[in-house]
């Protein structure tokens, strides 16, 4: 009878220990909980959240998620309406179906507040801002726009034009030159999953075509588009980008630049500049995008722009504290430490100042980009497009069918999820 | 003549289909344990030669990633967050599994049905269940919490050791358990004096699997605890995938710490494991 009273007990102690050690309140009552990617942006707020409990005495927790963990539990909690988590890491074109979906928070009301909100807090001072009919649901902190990167040891000027492009790339290619000192003139993120499709709008927005406008008319198939996936098709036929484009995403793209396998990425993301080394900077260099000559001989450029933001949760229970710590990561303290941090934060204050700018080149360039940049049209279908966009890409990349057709077939599918 | 080279014949037929197998064992190995001699050594090279192109197979060793891990994230937490979940769980689970399996065998509890929908559970995707607990959990205020992946994990184990234990406990005669209540043993006296002394192999062998299932398991992890206080190994490891490129060196690193003890462990009580899984077999 003692042994299995012991063991019973044990099961029991066991089970207790689950219930009560285990579900100890792991948070304080108004600890504003930050649900991050990680990456760059992490480490940024989590410096700007250390100086923030210094400055405020308010807690903040910053909960790091890899990529992929991080954008389904952001989805999951907010959908669920749970309020575990009181800010969300995402990006501005994810915004607009969370929004329809009604679980993110409208900021205006917090705004408005001088009471919640960090006194250096200026929304004008705001290179880019979002809204989604007339309302701002997401406070963004780190702007990301596609650059020219070249590798400057190899390649004097930057090519201004995508004809100019072409030829640079022709000349960095060994199948085109023996001597080349690259094996590809040039790669860009194929990776299908998310990347395709901005680097799409950058070419396209530059040729005036576009992926969808305001009233929801698909312009995927639109000549312009057409004349920019052309530009696709080119480099394929050419055979001037890197085999393995599809799977090229981020770190495979400055892996490639870094280690000689190709000579130029485009369109390829700012961030990248801020995780360059000094020796690495020495080799690569950044420019705008190439664009296309118009009549009066300026170029025409519109680099693709997006956001990282934040998002509140409609559920949250401190919204409050929440705005609290927002207004202060998009004021100047917050946007300061992320700059030191080597982030690009959209404050014109920031970009502009030129002690920041001798500081830091990058400012003068993404200044420059930024007056021109543009996003795609805020909409619900948004991951549709990206979905009938990844496979019109892996069609045409593969040589399965050429630009028209790819955008023909992509455009189809949008126009079906808008039916649908 | 003709039988001595239609023996040979077979002989070498013999000899080849053995080599066959043998070959086919050896692919099926190297498919197995690829990825992890892979990884071992990854883990201790610098960064510039896991993103390199070429292999290099000699390098000077470096405990860079692994003071990343430890100094700038926090992995001695997570590990002790995975042991706690994982011993946890498989107590409870392989005490309470091996009551019930006892129960449906001796009593017919559940009847035939019970015994399929434990089936049925264990055939289950596990994330089909994630969102149902995620929900529960959090209106629990439970999540980031190791109490909710701990009965995440007992609820996916408990029928993994019911399954097992059912065919251990049929191998014991009831004769054994009823001569123990001539005796003057109660039921319940019965089963721990008779019955786990007579399954400790199996119930040792089910133990095991199960803590190894809890320590490496990730989609109830990755759903339910997420903050550092709770945070598992498996999605720790998954941090390193970040929104701009994977940190390869510490990915492998957290990759060697999370199967460097659970190798260790399982070459520690392989004998109880073989034991164990041919408990009953032989009679």
């Amino acid at each position: 009878m003692k042994r299995s009273a012991i063991a019973l007990f044990s099961l029991l102690a066991a089970m207790l220990v689950f219930a009560v050690v285990g579900s100890l309140p792991v948070l304080a009552a108004d600890e504003v909980v930050v649900l991050v990617m990680s990456g760059p942006e992490a480490e940024t707020l989590r410096h700007v959240a250390a100086r923030y409990e210094k400055d405020t005495s308010r807690s903040v927790k910053i909960m790091e998620l890899g990529r992929q963990v991080q954008r389904n539990l952001l989805t999951q909690n907010l959908m669920a309406k749970s309020s575990d988590i009181d800010l969300g890491y995402t990006s501005t074109m994810e915004v607009p179906a969370f929004q329809a979906a009604g679980v993110v928070e409208p900021l205006e009301a917090y705004m408005g507040d001088p009471k919640m909100t960090d006194p250096s807090f200026n929304q004008k001072d705001f290179l880019v801002w979002y809204k989604i009919k007339g309302k701002s649901y997401a406070l963004p902190f780190y702007v990301s726009t596609h650059y020219l990167f070249y590798r400057k040891d190899l390649i004097k000027t930057p090519a201004q034009t995508w004809d100019e492009f072409f030829k640079v790339a022709r000349d960095f290619t060994r199948n085109h030159n023996a001597k080349s000192p690259t094996t590809y003139g040039t790669a860009f993120t194929g990776l299908i999953g998310v990347e395709p499709t901005k680097v799409f709008a950058s070419l396209a927005f530059t040729y005036d075509g576009d992926i969808i406008d305001e009233d929801g008319t698909v312009l995927l198939d639109s000549p312009n588009s057409i004349k920019a996936a052309q530009l696709f098709e080119r480099m394929r036929d050419e055979k001037l980008v890197t085999p393995e484009i599809l799977s090229q995403g981020f770190s495979e793209v400055q892996a490639a630049l870094l280690n000689g396998q190709a000579a130029m990425g485009a369109p390829y993301w700012s961030a990248a500049w801020g995780m360059l080394n000094e020796q690495q900077r020495e080799k690569i260099g950044i420019a705008e995008i190439p664009g296309v000559k118009m009549a009066d001989g300026s170029i025409r450029r519109h680099a693709f722009v997006q956001s990282m933001a934040l998002v509140m949760n409609a559920a949250s229970t401190r919204k409050q504290a929440a705005w609290q710590f927002l207004s202060y990561l998009g004021g100047k303290t917050g946007a300061e430490i992320n700059a030191d941090d080597g982030g690009l934060p959209p404050l014109k204050s920031i970009v502009l100042d030129p002690k920041r700018q001798a500081k830091n080149h990058e400012y003068a360039l993404a200044a420059k980009v930024l007056q021109t940049a543009r996003t795609v049209q805020a909409t619900t279908i948004y991951t549709a497009i990206q979905e009938s966009f990844n496979s019109a890409f892996a069609n045409l990349m593969t040589g399965k069918t050429d630009a028209k057709g790819a955008l023909t077939e992509a455009a189809k599918a949008v126009r079906a999820a808008q039916k649908r | 003549m003709s039988s001595l080279s239609g023996v040979k014949r077979k002989a070498l037929r013999k000899r080849a289909a053995g080599v066959l197998v043998y070959a086919l064992a050896v692919g099926a190995l190297l498919i197995w344990i690829g990825p992890i001699l892979w990884m071992l050594p990854s883990a201790f090279k610098p960064t510039e030669l896991i993103t390199q192109a070429e292999l290099t197979l000699w390098f000077e060793p470096t405990l860079e990633h692994f003071r990343f891990i430890f100094a700038k994230q926090q992995f001695l937490r997570y590990m002790l967050n995975s042991c706690f979940i994982a011993l946890g769980a498989t107590f409870v689970a392989s005490l309470a599994g091996a009551m019930a399996a006892y129960a449906m065998r001796r009593f017919g509890s559940g009847g035939r049905g019970l015994t399929f929908l434990v089936l049925l559970v264990r055939m289950l995707p596990g994330v089909v269940l994630a969102v149902p607990y995620f929900i529960a959990f959090s209106s629990m205020k439970l999540l980031n919490t190791w109490s909710a992946l701990g009965f995440a994990h007992i609820g996916f184990t408990v029928p993994f050791v019911v399954w097992l234990m059912l065919g251990y406990v049929d191998e014991i005669p009831e004769a054994l358990e009823e001569a123990a209540m001539v005796d003057g043993s109660s039921r319940l006296q019965a089963f721990f004096r008779i019955i786990l002394p007579l399954v400790r192999p199996g119930l040792a062998a089910t133990a095991i699997l199960t803590a190894i299932q809890s320590w490496n398991e990730f989609v109830y992890a990755s759903v339910l605890t997420w903050s550092e206080s709770a945070k598992t190994l498996p999605v720790a490891a998954a941090d390193f995938v970040t929104a701009y490129s994977v940190l390869w060196g510490p990915m492998f690193a957290a990759g060697a710490i999370i199967v460097i003890p659970v190798f260790l462990f399982t070459l520690a009580v392989q004998r109880q494991i073989v034991r164990g899984l041919t408990f009953g077999s032989v009679k």
